[in-house]
């Protein structure tokens, strides 16, 4: 519950709301945006044409889910700073 | 492993490269003068400290070990094989510089501007981290940008490593290409802000208990503007000095290389400043800097190989975009970002990335040591590829590091810091004396 509020509120919200991210969202969203790396990579040096371009695009949007969950999970715990 | 050492220049273009590099302290020395203005009186002398002890320990890291895992084309490299292609992933040169004849040499140039590059990549972080980040920190993370982040990543592109040769081993273009450093310096220097801006945490006082943004503004707005202007000059030779060193073009292409620059860098800022008259009532002083900054942030990677019409285009977009996404990250994000260092690198260097695929003419193809074009399309995949790789290796890379740091010494300074100021609880003495209300016994009557 705490992870689907983190990934849909804003921090703001989250932090309206008394929430906080799970300790383990920020590690996810690191490695979200390795996987993603490791993708686009892997797919630059095993296919070729279309289905390169579809998998470094496939990539390149893990890496966006990733930075999504880092951005959201770190302000709601930074608002001990407020 | 690379076939051969670069070819040394005439002594007219090792002349023109030196003269170009020594230009680029001009771009640190404006970044800085931003960073100041931008920040609060309290804390200005300890960000001009910080920014001067940045500088120092990346050229002392960059001296010891930066060059020797940067490399430059021709010197000795680790190359993994998969597949029957060379993955040229790190440099394998001698620490010291050790063995780098200082004859003028390509390779001697490009430690040279690696040397001020990675100054100027180390000053962006001090912009995200104003008025909270320890100076004893602040070097340490510099040294670790210097000595390991920044060398990595300037390898695979400007090192002849994996990246660089995407065209010839699979076709990509003519692999990720990058001119001026808009994804070696600025982006990389851009992600190390935004890992610092997350790690310290937002200043004091910065958002409400309900996380609504207070304005906290810049203490000296001559000290931005000028210091817009002092990096327009660093930016002509850091783009040039990159546009002749590291692509071959030759010296005279500087003119549109600096042409392009100015138009990205004014186009950006007059859309920034358009963007703030239309949504506030009146140009904004701080966002137009940003947007200055981003436009030159967003020329570097492609202007060498554009026309001046699609240099201003470049500088629209890049306008636009560091305008919003600075408010983006302040109220959507609730990232304390005081110098816009993010925005204008990160989001602006990106941008700049992906403008070579899009509108970069890139002198003709050659063939490769198979006998294969390596132009022609697959260009803008490169550099998503390279952009790729920026956002998942360089970003969980320095954010790793900065974590590991911040766990073994803390890189907050204390709230009495904070709330002192960081320049009489760390340095002992203010920015501005003069300001002080001294007591009666120091008046004279």
């Amino acid at each position: 519950m705490a992870l689907l509020a983190s990934v849909t509120l804003t921090p703001r919200e989250a932090l309206v709301h008394g929430l906080s991210a799970p300790s383990g969202m920020k590690l996810l969203g690191l490695l979200l945006l390795a996987a993603g790396w490791g993708i686009v990579v892997t797919a630059v040096a095993l296919l070729a044409g279309a289905p390169r371009i579809a998998f470094v695009l496939a990539g390149v949007g893990v890496e966006i889910l990733g930075l999504v969950l880092v951005i959201r999970a770190h302000p709601v715990q930074r608002g001990d700073h407020s | 492993m690379n076939v051969a050492l670069a070819p040394a220049f005439p002594d007219t273009t090792t002349v023109v490269c030196i003269f170009f590099i020594f230009l680029v302290p001009f771009a640190g020395a404006g970044l800085t003068l931003i960073n100041a203005g931008l920040g609060r009186s309290r804390s200005a002398a300890h960000l001009m400290m910080s920014s001067l002890c940045a500088v120092s320990f990346a050229a002392l890291a960059y001296f010891i070990c930066g060059f020797a895992w940067q490399g430059f084309m021709g010197m000795p490299a680790h190359v993994l094989t998969v597949g029957g292609k060379g993955w040229n992933w790190i440099a394998a040169g001698p620490f010291f510089l050790r063995h780098l004849p200082f004859d003028g040499s390509p390779a001697s140039l490009a430690a040279l501007l690696g040397m001020v590059s990675v100054g100027l990549a180390s000053l962006i972080p001090l912009g995200s981290g104003a008025d909270r980040w320890r100076l004893s920190a602040t070097c340490v993370s510099t040294a670790l940008l210097a000595g390991w982040t920044y060398p990595l990543f300037a390898h695979w592109v400007w090192g002849g490593g994996w990246l660089a040769q995407l065209g010839e081993n699979f076709g990509l273009g003519r692999g990720f290409v990058d001119a001026g450093g808009a994804s070696t310096i600025q982006v990389v220097g851009g992600l190390t802000a935004l890992s610092i801006a997350w790690i310290l945490g937002p200043r004091h006082g910065k958002y409400t208990l309900e996380g609504m943004p207070s304005a906290i503004p810049g203490h000296n707005s001559v000290f931005v503007m000028f210091g817009c202007l002092l990096a327009l000059v660093g930016w002509w030779g850091l783009n040039s000095a990159g546009a002749v060193l590291l692509n071959g073009m030759a010296p005279g292409n500087a003119v549109l290389v600096a042409i392009n620059t100015t138009l990205s860098a004014a186009t950006a800022a007059l859309m920034a400043a358009a963007i703030t008259q239309t949504r506030f009532g009146k140009p904004d002083v701080s966002l137009t800097a940003n947007g200055w900054i981003g436009g030159l942030a967003a020329s570097s990677a492609a202007c060498a190989f554009v026309r001046p019409a699609a240099a201003a285009a470049i500088g629209i977009l890049a306008g636009m975009l560091v305008t919003l996404s600075v408010e983006w990250f302040e109220l959507r994000m609730s990232v304390d970002d005081p110098g816009g260092a993010i925005s204008a690198h990160a989001v602006g260097g990106i941008w700049g990335v992906l403008a070579v695929g899009l509108f970069a003419h890139i002198p003709a193809p050659e063939l490769n040591s198979a006998g294969r074009p390596t132009g022609g399309g697959g260009q803008w995949l490169a550099q998503l590829v390279g952009i790729a790789t920026l956002i998942g290796f360089v970003l969980p890379l320095t954010y790793g590091l900065n974590w590991l740091l911040n766990r073994i010494h803390p890189q907050r300074v204390a709230a009495e810091g904070e709330r002192q100021g960081m320049d009489l609880y760390e340095l002992g003495a203010g920015a501005y004396p003069e300001f002080i209300t001294h007591s009666e016994e120091f008046t004279q009557h």
